[in-house]
């Protein structure tokens, strides 16, 4: 095991890895703390040459932009109330009373704390559950791949959308782009409608860029303008730091990263929710509760340490089960997968080191994310009154261009434009897109699954005999029926499910 | 029955539809398991009708909260949605004609006339930033991608 660790440690302190997982905690802090940007369009932009990298360079990159991006959504909260990223929207509850107090130093210390706390506890459970999951997925064949895949699918379709029936229409049709071009067993096209050039199908990494990162360009030239005047003079120096504050928001963090390091190993799940239920949690003690437009040390704590302790042990199904936890994680598995790595129980035999250097490089992240970090708090305020459409353009362009450069092939840039459509189409009818985006790339797979599963075992009733097939279906049915079923119960008890989300917003 | 619900509901039931409508006729190919080529695309075909159906039949009980929407994570917020319907719009018209751009007048031209259009469109005011930052930045891609990565960015009407 010492050898082990002195050889991932060793291949993850290489100079250029290091180079990589420093740009990976910049470019993190600066997609996070830019409204409008955020990790998953930044890695959706850098993937086309990603996958052109070693492996672990391209997961150290990843990875260290999920970690830097896991407090540089905190910077424009408090400095100018915009969360950088949907997971520090209470980061802003918590925050911008300090920052509009001048004390925004203060509150993004206790940010850089809790983040770094939950990314340590993340960073651990990485560390010491992914080999036994992958162990224990080592048992499983084509059916229960099958089988979790569906529920990878179906809890993202349950958990991330404001609806069970929305989120699997956005499952559907994420599957059915996957499903374009040659069957996996036969070689037959299905769904071509007579195009040539769909005869091949539909390539995953043009499509995934478009519903992810094209989507959030059309949505960016909206977001609230920010005075730079305002911003400036939000500016703050390099802030001393306050042992009290620290130790008044250990225990939330705690609970936090407990919370986060649960939430994040569900697929669909995600850092928003887990920021959610720990700020709920938190607020339930007396004495961490808020006072109307104070803000809360604590609060923030427990937020951000629970969306950063999410975002890392997203990672264990990622590497393990290859069942993304949210669309950041799903850029990863298409990165890993289009350089040929098959994530898995395959993982352990065909890049046995992979997986202690990618914990090698998440430990080194996280300790480069509380240098980077707290230097990071000065010139944030410049980042976060950046002009909405100089961010648009440069985006626009980079995206176009880098899908371009994937093959170089104009009909990849097509592909794009038309997923960024229909990702603003769907947005707009209420559809979350992170479950079409997650059943894009598990689609293809999970078929094959199906009907290799179906042969080995002759048939459905085979299929379904299996016990931890069957039983993992069973969730799924449950999940699915979870939504309607509370719906029923809350309608019979003369209230709408509406009326639920409408408090659970007014407490928010 | 929300807007975007009603609009929504017979979308998906009839890109549904016209995808059974695709995958009628089984093709002729030797199969081993039961499924079939087709198999699997038809389920799921005929499920997004089936979802299409159910995201309509809510609305048909009467409805108390008839007017208040719930917003996934994913959807806008209702006061940033109005705002960006306009700017928005300006910018999936700028990408698109990116695209043709980038077939005939290849990347120098298209990026330049994509900055010198969109920036203004979005608010720009100032006549000195709409003329230098689409020339810079198509020179910093020009040198990420064509110099430092080697990829060749398409040419005026292909020369």
């Amino acid at each position: 095991v010492f050898d082990q660790l002195l050889t991932a440690f060793g291949a993850a302190l290489h100079p250029a890895a290091l180079a990589f997982l420093a740009a990976g905690v910049i470019a993190g802090i600066f997609l996070g703390a830019m409204p409008g940007l955020g990790p998953t369009m930044g890695m959706a932009i850098a993937l086309p040459f990603v996958i052109r990298l070693e492996p672990e360079y391209g997961i150290f990159l990843f990875t260290a932009i999920i970690i830097g991006a896991g407090f540089g959504n905190a910077l424009p909260a408090v400095l100018v109330g915009i969360p950088g990223t949907p997971s520090a929207l209470l980061t802003v509850e918590a925050g911008l009373p300090f920052g509009r107090r001048g004390e925004g130093g203060r509150a993004l210390l206790v940010s850089l704390f809790g983040a770094t706390f939950g990314q340590f506890c993340g960073v651990l459970a990485f560390a010491f559950l992914v080999s036994p999951v992958v162990a224990l997925s080592s048992k499983f064949l084509f059916p229960e791949f099958f089988a979790l895949e569906v529920l990878g699918m179906t809890a993202a379709a349950a958990l991330m959308g404001s609806s069970v029936s929305r989120g699997m229409v956005a499952v559907l049709i994420g599957c059915l782009i996957a499903l374009v071009g040659p069957d996996p067993v036969t070689g037959q096209p299905r769904l071509t409608f007579g195009v040539d050039a769909l005869e091949g199908g539909i390539e995953t990494v043009p499509a995934l860029i478009g519903l992810l990162a094209l989507r959030e360009i059309f949505l960016s030239p909206a977001t609230p303008p920010v005075s730079t005047a305002d911003a400036r003079r939000r500016a703050i120096r390099l802030p001393r730091i306050n042992l009290r504050d620290f130790q008044e928001s250990t225990g939330p963090a705690a609970v936090g990263t407990g919370v986060g390091l649960v939430i994040g190993a569900l697929p669909g799940a995600g850092p928003t929710t887990a920021s959610f239920i720990s700020y709920r949690l938190v607020s339930v003690f007396r004495r961490w509760r808020r006072l109307p437009g104070q803000g809360s040390l604590p609060a923030i704590a427990a937020t951000d340490a629970s969306q950063n302790a999410s975002g890392t042990s997203g990672l264990i199904p990622t590497f393990a089960l290859g069942i993304p936890g949210d669309p950041a994680d799903v850029l990863i598995l298409a990165a890993l997968t289009t350089q040929g790595l098959i994530v898995g129980p395959n993982l352990a035999q065909s890049s046995p080191g992979l997986l202690g250097v990618v914990s090698a490089g998440l430990l080194i992240s996280s300790i480069l994310m509380v240098v980077l970090g707290y230097l990071s708090i000065w010139p944030s305020s410049v980042f976060a009154s950046a002009p909405q459409r100089l961010i648009t353009y440069a985006t626009l362009v980079a995206v176009m261009t880098g899908v371009y450069a994937y093959r170089q092939s104009l009909v990849d840039v097509w592909v794009t434009l038309g997923t960024g459509l229909l990702g603003l189409a769907m947005g707009k009818a209420g559809m979350p897109v992170a479950p079409a985006a997650l059943a894009l790339v598990l689609g293809s797979a999970a078929e094959s699954d199906l009907r290799r599963g179906l042969i080995m075992t002759d048939g459905v009733v085979g299929f379904l005999s299996r016990p931890v097939t069957l039983t993992i279906l069973i969730v799924v049915v449950l999940l699915l029926l979870a939504g309607p079923a509370l719906a029923i119960l809350s309608w019979l008890r003369g209230r709408t499910p509406v009326d639920d989300e409408s408090r659970r917003s007014e407490h928010v | 029955m929300s807007r975007r619900v009603r609009v929504a509901g017979p979308v998906v039931i009839a890109i549904g539809l016209v995808l059974l409508f695709e995958l009628r006729s089984t093709p002729r190919v030797p199969v081993e398991d039961p499924l079939g080529p087709y198999g699997l695309p038809r389920v799921l075909a005929a499920g997004l009708v089936l979802s299409g159906v159910a995201m309509l039949i809510p609305a048909r009980r009467p409805d108390p909260s008839a007017g208040l929407e719930t917003e996934s994570p994913d959807a806008e917020p209702n006061s940033r949605r109005r705002l960006a319907l306009s700017p928005s719009a300006i910018t999936v018209i700028a990408a698109a004609c990116y695209v043709i751009a980038l077939n005939k007048l290849g990347f120098i031209v298209a990026t330049v006339l994509l900055g010198l259009l969109l920036l203004p469109a979005l608010g720009a005011k100032s006549w000195r930033s709409i003329m230098a930052i689409p020339l810079v930045m198509t020179l910093v891609f020009l040198l990420v991608f064509s110099v430092a990565l080697d990829v060749h960015l398409p040419t005026f009407l292909g020369r």
